[in-house]
Formats: structure tokens, sequence, C-alpha cells
């Protein structure tokens, strides 16, 4: 039979954890991790990688929440926060990815002409889209968050921008990356920056 | 596969991969790493119980920061470098010959033009003012170029002011053609060019511009197209 613990005595009550978050952060969190996952995934191309990304911007975005709610949008401090927490995984990865090239070089890929293909298709896909963020940040920003399902309302917040500058810029970033394709699959200079 | 199948099937492989995701466990799971973290340490201010050691202090209403502070540093930078990317896209398919006479016929196209070749030589103040014009005259890409420009300088009233009024532009036709292997010099030089061999009375205004009177430093492309077919046009 459970006794009530006297003093000094540690509690043993089992809580939710979500008791401990604000609730206006809860919704938000709530709100926004998908759309913030996508977009991870669309830049990270591995799904734990980009929950870890994730859960670190969560974590960052906690305890910077007052400063995030007396923003000007607390959506588009967000989205830093989410990008940030992006480029420590990358910068990380890319520690890891010296590594584990030396290892591959020695190893024959066992993978199928069609799975190849599809990574290679992607592969371009994401060339093209790094090419685009160098040059034009936030259209290729724009194209990301539309590839992870956010609206246009919400992806103008994120950047801050209007929904109507989301809607062309997403109109010119497609522009841009159809060109770079194109540049890629039959230029030479696309060639070579491909295979960088 | 074209970028639409392309941008098509990668939506779709986003979808599947988290089409078991649970955001409420997502959080859950946000919650429970900040409770190991510390009882305190990971906790907002405004979260922390009350006396539990430290004031809060409550910055006065007064005191709030501009705009321009406010906004991430970073986030303007981008909005600068990628609107400057835009402007030098359309100076990169303008024959300097056709826009001293557009700019002469008072074509909203072109000074909204001339306000990108002015931003992307970082003359920002005289491209707003060209870009304010074309806006005037109804020109909806000087529109968005005012909305983003003033965002990027954490101008937010008047960014606001102006994404009210931008209008969606994607629709086929409704965006200009721009050059997709922008140079970043190429603003330079078609100032430059126009200041050499035009006179009318808007280009002659860039002549004041240290940059576009100075020593020819190559000939390139751009002073190739300027000529194409018809040599150099004087107006007036």
């Amino acid at each position: 039979m459970p006794t009530t613990p006297g003093p000094g005595e540690e509690h043993d009550v089992r809580t939710d954890p979500l008791d401990g978050l604000p609730a206006d952060f809860e919704a938000f969190f709530t709100r926004e991790n998908p759309g913030y996952l996508r977009y991870a995934q669309q830049r990270l191309r591995h799904r734990e990688d980009a929950q870890d990304a994730v859960q670190n911007a969560g974590a960052v975005l906690y305890q910077n929440w007052r400063r995030a709610l007396a923003s000007a949008d607390p959506q588009a401090f967000a989205f830093k926060v989410l990008k940030d927490a992006i480029v420590d995984v990358l910068r990380e990865r890319h520690r890891a990815e010296r590594k584990r090239l030396r290892v591959i070089a020695q190893r024959r890929p066992d993978t199928s002409q069609d799975e190849l293909e599809e990574l290679a298709e992607l592969d371009a896909l994401d060339w093209a889209m790094d090419e685009l963020a160098r040059s034009a940040p936030v259209q290729a920003d724009v194209v990301r968050l539309r590839q992870a399902g956010l609206s246009y309302p919400d992806i103008g917040r994120a950047l801050g921008i209007a929904h109507t500058t989301a809607r062309t810029y997403y109109s010119l970033g497609r522009r841009h990356l159809e060109y770079l394709l194109e540049h890629a699959s039959g230029g030479e200079s696309g060639e070579g920056r491909a295979a960088e | 596969m074209n970028l639409g199948d392309l941008l098509r099937a990668d939506s779709a492989g986003l979808e599947r991969e988290f089409r078991d995701h649970d955001p409420a466990d997502f959080t859950r799971r946000l919650a429970g790493r900040l409770a190991a973290d510390g009882p305190e340490g990971g906790r907002p201010p405004s979260e922390r119980p009350a006396g539990a050691g430290r004031d809060r202090t409550v910055r006065p209403v007064g005191s709030r920061r501009s705009g321009a502070a406010r906004r991430d540093g970073a986030g303007r930078a981008e909005l600068r470098r990628d609107l400057r990317h835009l402007c030098w896209g359309v100076a990169g398919t303008v024959e300097p010959c056709e826009l001293a006479l557009d700019l002469e016929l008072a074509e909203k196209a072109a000074f909204r033009t001339l306000g990108c070749l002015l931003y992307g030589m970082d003359r920002t103040a005289d491209a707003v003012f060209w870009w304010r014009i074309a806006a005037q005259y109804g020109d909806q890409l000087a529109v968005h170029c005012l909305a983003v420009h003033y965002a990027a300088e954490g101008e937010d009233g008047d960014a606001a002011r102006w994404a009210v009024q931008a209008q969606d532009l994607s629709a086929p036709g409704r965006l200009p053609a721009l050059a997709p292997d922008v140079r970043p010099d190429g603003a330079a030089e078609l100032v430059r060019l126009l200041a050499e061999r035009f006179d009318g009375e808007i280009v002659l205004t860039l002549r004041e511009i240290p940059a576009a009177v100075g020593p020819r430093a190559d000939d390139g492309r751009l002073g190739v197209r300027a000529v194409r077919g018809r040599g150099p046009v004087r107006i007036r």
C-alpha cells in the first residue's frame, strides 16, 4: 500500500514532461515542428540528423522564448534558430564525412542501378538548391519551406517577407533551379561544379 | 525528370519520411530532454517560479529596440544578398540603348531597372528613389524590391506598407526575363556604358557616380551586346 512520503523523502510522482513547458511554447512548437522537420530533412537528407537539429533548435528556442515573443515575429526568430541548428549539424557532419570518404573509397557500393539513378537526380536537385542558396538564399529557403509543406503566409512570416513576395520568390527560385539543372546536365561548367 | 517532377518527388519523399511523425510526442521528447538538462537551467526566465531567488526584470515598454536592432542580422544580410542577386539578374538582360530610350519615354520598367542597376552598385538611396517612381507608375517588381529592401534594413513599418501593395507575380508572364548567369560587375559596367554613350536627362545623372566614369576595365560581354545590330546610339 503506497504511503505518503514524509519530510525529506523523495516524491515518486510521475508527471507528463509537457507540464513543465509554458503552454504558448508547447502550442507553438507542436504546431511548427512537422514543417521544421521536413525543412531540416530537405537540407540534411537524414531523418535522425533532422530530428536532432529540430530538437536542438527547440531547446535553444525554449531558452530564448521570451526573446522570441518580444521579437518582431516569433516565427522568424524560430526559423533563424532552426537554420543555425542545421548549420551546426552540417558542420559536425562535414568533419565526419572526411573520415567516411576514406573508407568508402576502398569499398564498392552495392546499390542497384535504379537506386543510383534516383540518388543522382536527388543529388542534382540538392546541388542546384545549394547553388541557389549561395546566390539567392531567401529564394532557396522559400522553395525549401514550400517543399516542407508550409503555406505562403507562414513562409513569409518565417523569412520576414510579404506572402506575395514569397510566391514571387518561389517562382523566381524555380526558374533559377530549372536553369541550374539544365546547365548541370548539358553544360560543361555545370558538370564541373556538380562534381565538386 | 523535369524540375516539377523532381520537386514533387522530393516533396512526396519528405511526406513519406515523416508520415509516422507525432508532433505532440516530439514536443514531449523535447520537454523530457529539457527536464533532464536540469530543473532550472533550461527554463525560460518567465517561467521561473516566483521567489526563486532572482527578481524578474521586465523591460519597460518605451525601451524596446528599433526594428533594425530586433531583426536578426544574418536574416537581413540574406535579404540584401538575395535582392542584389535579383537586381543583377534584371541588369543582365538590359540593352543599354533600349534602357536609355525607355528612360526618356518614362517607361515604368526602365525606372525599376535603373533602381536595380543602382542597388547592384550599392547606391541604395538612389535605387529606392527610382523604385518608388516605378512603383508610383504601378510597376509591381519595384514594389517587391522596396518591400524586401525595407525588410532587409529592419524598417518594419515601411516594409509592411510596401508588402500590403505587393502582388503575386508568380503567374506566367508577370515576371520580366532575368539573366540566370548573373555577373556581379554587370551593373557597374552597364551604368558606365550608359554614362559614356548616352546623354538623356536621366542618364546624365549617372555621370555623378564615380564608378560609372572610370577607365574601361575590359571589353566585356555587355559592351558587345550594347552595339549589336545597330551600333552605339545617342539619344537627341
